[in-house]
Order: structure tokens, then C-alpha cells, then sequence
């Protein structure tokens, strides 16, 4: 049937003729179509199908448990997947279904697909609402979890950058906290050291880590801690009225045990409403070491202005006294007694006079910042035994003068000659005039890198009872030896004081020694 | 006329021969002992066989001061004299100190007058 010239040609214009039935009972089609070789018409090609078979194959995939599919041409049921006989258009679930009507092959099909009863029941449970709430909630969930991370997002922005301000407002206020002088701690309710500055570890030897948690009495010495501890403890709901607000004057100890005069002030303040007491802490060592020496400064100033007024009002009124005995003895012609008057008005007077320069010597002796020189040891000394060769029994004595130090000696000059002549000068009047081999031995040297300069005599030296006042005012230690002021050793002792060096004295088996030790090293002041 | 025994416990000689003066001035025949501080006067009372009727003290005084002899006196003594204070302090902590003591009966400025001295003698003078 095939021609070699021209190749077979299939008229696609395939007419469908109207369904049978066939005889074993299917639908089926019939659809031919002519075939043409060499333009010439060769026959048809004719094919019947099996609807159902047909469709079968097409809607393969179709779920007949879920879906009712049925296909008619024109008002004829073609096919069905399930086996219901329902071989109508109307549906039991008309509003469900969908139909779908086209022409093809100049016929009418109709294709209805309408869900079944099992797929509705199935549909119908709440399931699906529940899935849908459940997905909708999830949607919000979502959402507002995304929401929340952007807010938190931002706001741990904000919080890391104020955290930076806190952190650098916290490290200025450290930074001042840790710089101030004063030690600055907090105390809680219960009396135990919450914070602790770098002040405070300088104070009292303590690294902060070692004291915060311990009681504040660790801080002070046992009298001022009991004390101190029950301002903490116990007066917890009080206002400690006496402590707070007023600086109190307490002994602090150190970690290496030294105890040393502190200054608290106190003041309560709330942070979360918990009570905290702010310390502030001062050494005051230095300041009552001032006002110590203030205080024995002034205490030797009223001594000094009670013993010189007395001192220098007795002569004068025992003087006056005299004198009015005197003129009358000269009156009666009594010449022994105008006399004896007259001498002890004079030796009154001497005494004023002796007194009178010692002050002087003294105000110089505490006042004048002398410039240091060099100083020839042998002239000052010889210059100083010269200035007394008039004093009585003077020429009995045996001066002895050893003078080993031959170093350049560099001190004031004044204040050195103060020393010498008093420390001579004593020896001299104080002598035993009962010792027919009376001495005053003038010695210096040099020890360990000091000046040392003695004078020892064999005279009446210091009766034991009265070492202990040797060297304060207005003290003389024989009667009816000599007019001394009592001012004498008191003025060397502080002269040595402001040479930098010491003044001692040592009992001898018989007679005195007094030895004065400057140091050499330029670094004195 | 009594021959009362004063002593007068001082350091100075000027202030010895005042009191001397006044002394003998208002009774002639009185008699002076002299000791010039405090343990010299404790050493002289110690050899008396008769105590004296008054003693004039002095405070500031080398060795042992007024203070320091009223101590030793008061304590030694069963028998103390009237002692008189006659000294150039007027402090107080001096006058209140040594009128504690019992045997102390008056407390006198220098120097010694006439009316002080009738005092004193007239009223202790047996």
C-alpha cells in the first residue's frame, strides 16, 4: 500500500463518529481516517477504543477513593473510576462539583469531577482548622518572635552602649575613688568592709581582696575597735548621731601590727534600700605629731613665761628689799651691814643679768637659721675657756684639752659655741672645791662618722634623783653654788637638737661627762 | 620677851637676810636656823632636839623644793612646826599643793613684812 513516490499521507481531519456499544458490551469509539499515497486515496485506517480502557490509561494517577470523575459526550456517560451507578449529570454534591464543559471533535464533552463522601468526611474533621490555626498561630509566633529580636536586638544596642557609659562613668569614678588621698571604704549594717580603696591599702598595708568581708575592727586597735564595731552593730536603726557627719579621732593598726592615729568620718547612705556607711579614713600621724610638738612647745612657752617672770621678779623684789635695809644701816652709820647690803643687792642684780642673757641666748638659740661654716675646734674652744678665767676658782682647776678629731668640721657657729661655753662653764662653777685635784677634761673625736665632743670633770655631778630633769627648764640642781637661771642645759640639748645631732650625759664615779655627737654626712639638715 | 626658833628653808641669800631682818626686827631674840633646800633643812631638823615653832619655806629650790620637803617632813615627823609658806610663786597650783598639807598655816608673797610676820607669830606663838 505504500507508494515509493510519495509518502504516505494520514488526513488528520479524523471525523469521531457518536460512541457505541459494543458488543461485549463497552463504550467505545470509532474514529477512522483516510489515507492517501501519491495523492491517490488508499483506504482508511480505522481504530476502535475502549473508553474506559482509555481513560483508565489516561487519568492513570486519578484517586477514585477521593474523586468522582465521569466524562460525557453529550448527554451520554462515557466513563466513571468509580462504580457507582450514577450515570447522571446531577450530583449529591452539586456544590462541589466541577464541571467542565468543551467541544472537540464537533462533539460536546462534559467532564465532572466531584469529591466523594470519604474525601468530605475526611475534610470535614477539625484537623484542617486546627492546622490552619496551628499554622496561622505559628505565622504570629514567627512574626512575633522576629519582632521581639529586633527589639531586643536594639535595645541590647542601647544596653551595650550604656553599658560603655556606665563602665567609663564607673572607671572615672574609680579612677577618682582610687586617687584621693583619704582612704574612702563602705561598711554594710552589719560592720563588715564592703569596698576598700587604693588610698586605704596604702593606709593600712592591706590588699582590698584581703579585708572586704572582714569586720572594720581589723582596721583598728582594741580599744578604738570595740568601740568602733558597736557603732556599726548596734546602732543599726539609729542615726549614729556622735560617729556620723563628725570627724572621730581613732588608733588604726596596719597589717605588720604598727598602730597609728586614723581619722574617721562616717555618713550612712541607702543604695536598694539597703543601709551602707561611707569611711573616710585619714592618717593623721604626721598631724599629732604636730600638734604634739605643738603642744610641748606651748607647754614649755607657759613654763617659760611662769619661770621668767618669777625668776625675774625675785631678784628685783629681794633687791628693792635690801636696798630699803641698806639705806637705813647707812642712816645709823651701820657700814658692815650697808655692806653686806649692798654686795647682796649686787649679786642679786648679776644673778638678773645671767638670766636675762640666757633668755636671749635662748630666743636666738630657737629663732636664728645660721649658716654653717667651717669651724677651727681649737680656737673655739680655747676662745671659750678664756671667757670664764674670771669666775671664781677658776685657776685651781687643771684644764686638760685632748683634741683628737683633725677632720674640717662644718656646723653653725653660734649654736656650737653655745654648746662649748655652757658645757664648760658648768664644769667650772660646779666643781669640788674640797678635791685638791679638781679636772675638766676637753676632749673630741671621731666614732662611726660622727663628731664627738666631751667634757668630763670630777665635780659634784648630778645627784641621781634629779637626772631625769637634767636637761628641762628653770632646773638647778646646787644650792648655794651658783646663780644659774636653769636654763643652761636645756639650751644645749635644744641647740644640739638643731645641729642634727645629740647631747648625753654620763654619770662618772665621781663627777660628770657631757658628750655632744654631730653627724658628719653632708646630709644632715 | 619669847625666844621663838624660826627656820627659814630658801635657796637665796638675798631673800635669807631679809627674812633675817624682819625677823629680828619684830623680836629681837628670836632664834634663826638657815638651810638653803629642802634636805638640808631635814638634815638640820633631824639633829634639833627641839622642833622649831615655825618654818619659813620656799618652793623653787635646787636638790629639794618646797614640795618634795613637805612630803619628806610630813611623813618623818609625828611632830610637825607650823610652817608658813613664804615664796615668790603666786600660782595657784603651788598654793592650793601646798595648803593640802595640815602643818601648813599660811602662804606668804616675798618678801616677808611686818604685818604678815605679827600675824602669824601672835597667833602661833604659844
Amino acid at each position: 500500500m505504500a507508494c515509493p513516490k510519495h509518502p504516505t499521507a494520514i488526513n488528520y481531519r479524523i471525523p469521531l463518529p457518536p460512541p457505541i456499544v459494543l458488543t461485549q458490551g463497552y463504550r467505545a469509539f470509532i474514529t477512522y481516517a483516510p489515507i492517501y499515497t501519491d495523492n491517490d486515496f488508499d483506504g482508511f485506517i480505522v481504530g476502535i477504543f475502549d473508553t474506559v480502557a482509555l481513560l483508565k490509561t489516561v487519568l492513570a494517577s486519578d484517586d477514585p477513593d477521593n474523586f468522582t470523575i465521569k466524562i460525557f459526550d453529550g448527554e451520554k456517560l462515557l466513563y466513571q473510576n468509580t462504580n457507582r451507578e450514577e450515570g447522571t449529570l446531577e450530583s449529591n454534591q452539586a456544590t462541589l462539583e466541577t464541571i467542565t464543559q468543551l467541544t472537540l471533535f464537533n462533539r460536546m464533552w462534559t467532564i465532572s469531577v466531584e469529591p466523594t463522601d470519604k474525601f468530605l468526611r475526611t475534610n470535614k474533621s477539625p484537623l484542617a482548622i486546627i492546622a490552619l490555626l496551628g499554622g496561622g498561630l505559628f505565622a504570629l509566633l514567627t512574626g512575633f518572635g522576629i519582632h521581639t529580636a529586633m527589639i531586643s536586638r536594639q535595645r541590647s544596642q542601647l544596653l551595650q552602649k550604656k553599658s560603655l557609659q556606665l563602665q567609663i562613668s564607673e572607671n572615672k569614678t574609680q579612677a577618682i575613688l582610687n586617687n584621693t588621698l583619704d582612704g574612702l571604704l563602705t561598711i554594710d549594717s552589719q560592720g563588715t568592709i564592703a569596698s576598700f580603696n587604693k588610698s586605704c591599702e596604702k593606709i593600712f598595708g592591706y590588699r582590698s581582696a584581703e579585708v572586704i568581708g572582714k569586720k572594720i575592727k581589723t582596721l583598728l586597735s582594741d580599744p578604738s575597735s570595740t568601740r568602733t564595731q558597736g557603732y556599726f552593730e548596734e546602732h543599726r536603726d539609729v542615726p549614729i548621731a556622735s560617729l556620723l557627719g563628725i570627724p572621730h579621732e581613732l588608733e588604726g593598726r596596719r597589717k605588720n601590727g604598727q598602730r597609728f592615729p586614723i581619722e574617721l568620718s562616717a555618713n550612712e547612705i541607702y543604695i536598694d534600700r539597703e543601709k551602707l556607711f561611707i569611711g573616710i579614713i585619714r592618717d593623721i600621724t604626721e598631724r599629732k605629731e604636730a600638734e604634739e610638738a605643738l603642744q610641748q612647745a606651748n607647754a614649755e612657752l607657759e613654763e617659760f613665761a611662769y619661770r621668767t617672770s618669777h625668776d625675774l621678779r625675785s631678784p628685783l623684789v629681794s633687791s628693792i628689799g635690801i636696798l630699803n635695809i641698806a639705806i637705813k644701816s647707812v642712816e645709823k652709820g651701820e657700814v658692815e651691814k650697808t655692806v653686806k647690803s649692798l654686795s647682796l643687792v649686787q649679786g642679786s642684780l648679776k644673778k638678773l643679768e645671767t638670766l636675762v642673757q640666757d633668755i636671749l641666748n635662748l630666743t636666738k638659740a630657737k629663732n636664728i637659721g645660721e649658716a654653717k661654716q667651717e669651724i677651727n675646734l681649737q680656737q673655739l674652744i680655747e676662745e671659750s675657756i678664756n671667757k670664764f678665767t674670771h669666775l671664781e676658782n677658776f685657776d685651781r682647776l687643771d684644764i686638760q684639752t685632748e683634741l683628737a678629731f683633725d677632720e674640717k668640721l662644718t656646723a653653725e657657729r653660734s649654736r656650737l659655741t653655745l654648746i662649748v661655753e655652757n658645757l664648760i662653764s658648768n664644769a667650772i662653777k660646779y666643781q669640788d672645791t674640797s678635791n685638791e685635784n679638781a679636772f675638766i677634761r676637753i676632749s673630741t673625736a671621731k666614732t662611726d662618722g660622727y663628731f664627738v665632743l666631751t667634757v668630763a670633770d670630777n665635780g659634784l655631778g648630778i645627784p641621781e634623783e634629779q637626772r631625769g630633769k637634767l636637761f628641762t627648764m628653770f632646773n638647778r640642781f646646787h644650792t648655794k653654788v651658783s646663780f644659774g637661771s636653769g636654763l643652761g642645759l636645756y639650751m644645749v640639748r635644744k641647740s644640739a637638737e638643731i645641729l642634727g645631732g645629740t647631747l648625753i650625759f654620763d654619770a662618772l664615779e665621781k663627777g660628770s661627762a657631757f658628750t655632744l655627737k654631730l653627724p658628719l654626712s653632708e646630709d644632715r639638715l | 620677851m619669847s625666844s621663838p626658833l624660826i627656820m627659814v628653808i630658801d635657796d637665796n641669800e638675798a631673800d635669807h637676810f631679809l627674812a633675817q631682818e624682819e625677823i629680828l626686827s619684830f623680836n629681837p631674840n628670836s632664834e634663826i636656823l638657815q638651810a638653803y633646800d629642802g634636805k638640808e633643812a631635814l638634815e638640820i631638823l633631824g639633829k634639833l632636839k627641839k622642833r622649831p615653832d615655825i618654818i619659813f619655806l620656799d618652793i623653787n629650790m635646787p636638790v629639794m623644793n618646797g614640795h618634795e620637803f613637805l612630803e619628806h617632813y610630813t611623813k618623818t615627823k609625828p611632830n610637825h612646826a607650823i610652817v608658813v609658806m613664804l615664796t615668790s610663786s603666786s600660782q595657784t597650783l603651788d598654793m592650793e599643793r601646798s595648803k593640802s598639807y595640815h602643818c601648813v598655816k599660811a602662804y606668804f608673797e616675798k618678801p616677808l613684812n611686818e604685818a604678815d610676820l605679827r600675824k602669824v607669830l601672835s597667833t602661833n606663838e604659844a
